[in-house]
C-alpha cells in the first residue's frame, strides 16, 4: 500500500485510537492511518492484541437483557396526567408548562419528583376549583350542608406527606377522594399543607378527617394544623 | 458520517415497528403520538436499561431512571434537531440524568462508584481464573472506574459507538473521550488479572 501518509499518525495518536480500531468503529481514513502505524510499531501491535482479548472479556460482563417491567404503563400514566392537565387549562397554559418543563429538566431528581407531584396537584386541584365539579366527585359529607358550595364551608388545614414513590396520579386520586387541595409545599421534608372543606359538625381538634387520611397506606404523615373559617 | 453507521448499532428493531425509523417515531412522539411513544419505548428499553445499569449500579434505581429518561424524551421530542441519531440523543439524556442521580446518591453518602474494599486492597490474583471469576473481576474493575470513564468504556465495548458519537452522548470534545479511554485502559489493566490468565474464557 504505497502512497499512504504513514508518518501522519504518531504513536500516541494511534495508541489512543486502538480501542475503536478493535471495535471497528473508526472512520476509514483513521483506520487506514492506524493500520499504517501498526505495521511498524511493535508496542501498538502488542496493545492491539491485548485489546482483542479484553473486548470479549468486557462484553461477557455486560448486563443481561431484562424483560420490560411496569415502567411503560407508569410512564404512560404520567404522560396522560400531563396531557389531561394541558387540555383542561387551555392554550395559555402551554407556555407555562414548557417553562416549567425546562426548569424541571435542570433540577436534581429528588426535587424533581417532589415538583412533579406538586405540579400534578396544582394542575388538577386548580382545575377542580375552576371547572364545574361532577357531583360524583364531591365529598359525601358535603351534602350535609347542602346547598352550600365548598366556599361556604370551614376548611381543615392539615400537613400531609406521601409515601415515597407514590405516583403523581395516585396522589391526585387520593386528594380528589378526600376533597383536598394543596395550599403550600412541599417543604424540605416533603410535607404538603392541604385544606379540606368540612361541615361544621366535623370541625375542631378531634376531627375524623386526620384519622381518615392516616388510614390511607399512601399517606405516611397527616397532622391537623387547625381550621380556616369560610 | 452518522448515516453511514452500521445498522447493528441502532436499537434492535421489533417485529411490528422495524419498518419505521427511529427518527420517524421520535417526530411522531414530538406530536404527542402515544402509540409512537409506546413503540419507541419498547425499542429502546433493553439498551437503555443495560446502559443505565452499568452506570448507576443500583438495581432499584435503574427502572425508575429509564422511566425518567423516557418521560424527558416525551417532553423534549419536539426539540430534537436531527443532528445526531435518535439512539445517541436518548443515551445523551440518559447519561445526563444518571450523573445527576449519582450525584444525588453521593450527597446521601452512598457512593456506588467507591471501590469495594476487597478490590482496593487486593491485587488481582496472579493465577488462572475461571470464566465466573473473570466476569466478577471485570465487573469489579468497572466499578472501580469513575462514572465518566465507565461510560466511555461501556459505550465503546458494549454498545459499539465511535468516539465521535460518544463525545455527542457525554457532551465533551472527542479528545476528552480519547483521554478518558486512555486512563480507563490503564486502570483496567491494573485491576484485572493479567491477560495470560484469561485463556479459559477464550478457549
Ligand atoms: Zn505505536
Amino acid at each position: 500500500m504505497s502512497g499512504e501518509p504513514e508518518s501522519s499518525m504518531s504513536h500516541p495518536q494511534c495508541w489512543e485510537l486502538l480501542p475503536w480500531y478493535e471495535a471497528g468503529t473508526l472512520e476509514t481514513a483513521e483506520q487506514v492511518a492506524v493500520e499504517a502505524h501498526l505495521r511498524d510499531c511493535l508496542i501498538c501491535q502488542r496493545e492491539l492484541q491485548y485489546l482483542r482479548r479484553l473486548g470479549p472479556v468486557l462484553r461477557a460482563a455486560d448486563e443481561p437483557d431484562v424483560a420490560m417491567q411496569t415502567g411503560l404503563s407508569e410512564t404512560l400514566a404520567r404522560i396522560d396526567a400531563a396531557q389531561r392537565s394541558r387540555w383542561k387549562r387551555g392554550p395559555w397554559f402551554g407556555g407555562w408548562l414548557r417553562r416549567f418543563a425546562s426548569i424541571f429538566r435542570e433540577t436534581p431528581s429528588a426535587v424533581r419528583i417532589a415538583m412533579a407531584v406538586q405540579l400534578g396537584l396544582v394542575l388538577v386541584l386548580g382545575g377542580l376549583w375552576l371547572l364545574p365539579i361532577d357531583s360524583a366527585h364531591r365529598p359525601a359529607y358535603e351534602t350535609l350542608s347542602a346547598p352550600a358550595s365548598q366556599k361556604d364551608l370551614a376548611r381543615a388545614r392539615l400537613s400531609v406527606a406521601f409515601r415515597e414513590g407514590t405516583m403523581e396520579t395516585a396522589v391526585r386520586d387520593l386528594l380528589l377522594k378526600h376533597g383536598a387541595r394543596v395550599v403550600d409545599g412541599p417543604s424540605a421534608s416533603g410535607r404538603y399543607t392541604v385544606e379540606l372543606p368540612i361541615p361544621p359538625a366535623m370541625a375542631g381538634p378531634g376531627s375524623p378527617i386526620v384519622a381518615r387520611l392516616r388510614s390511607d397506606p399512601r399517606i405516611i404523615h397527616a397532622e391537623s394544623l387547625g381550621t380556616v373559617s369560610p | 458520517m452518522e448515516s453511514e453507521a452500521p445498522a447493528q448499532r441502532d436499537w434492535p428493531p421489533t417485529e411490528k415497528n422495524d419498518a419505521v425509523s427511529d427518527a420517524e417515531l421520535l417526530i411522531r412522539v414530538g406530536e404527542h403520538d402515544r402509540d409512537a411513544f409506546v413503540a419507541l419505548y419498547t425499542r429502546v428499553y433493553g439498551r437503555l436499561h443495560r446502559f443505565l445499569a452499568k452506570l448507576v449500579r443500583h438495581d432499584d434505581q435503574v427502572e425508575e431512571l429509564v422511566n425518567d429518561v423516557m418521560m424527558t424524551v416525551w417532553q423534549k421530542a419536539p426539540d430534537f434537531q436531527g443532528h445526531s441519531r435518535v439512539a445517541t440523543w436518548i443515551l445523551g439524556i440518559a447519561y445526563k440524568m444518571a450523573l445527576k442521580r449519582l450525584r444525588g446518591n453521593a450527597s446521601r453518602r452512598e457512593d456506588p462508584w467507591a471501590l469495594p474494599p476487597d478490590v482496593a486492597d487486593n491485587a488481582p490474583p496472579d493465577k488462572a481464573v475461571s470464566d465466573t471469576e473473570l466476569r466478577i473481576a471485570v465487573n469489579r474493575a468497572l466499578a472501580g472506574l469513575s462514572v465518566e470513564h465507565r461510560a466511555v468504556v461501556t459505550l465503546t465495548f458494549f454498545h459499539g459507538y465511535s468516539y465521535g458519537e460518544i463525545a455527542t452522548i457525554v457532551q465533551c470534545p472527542p479528545n476528552t473521550v480519547k483521554t478518558r479511554m486512555f486512563h480507563a485502559r490503564e486502570q483496567l489493566r491494573r485491576l484485572l488479572p493479567r491477560a495470560e490468565h484469561w485463556d479459559r474464557l477464550e478457549g
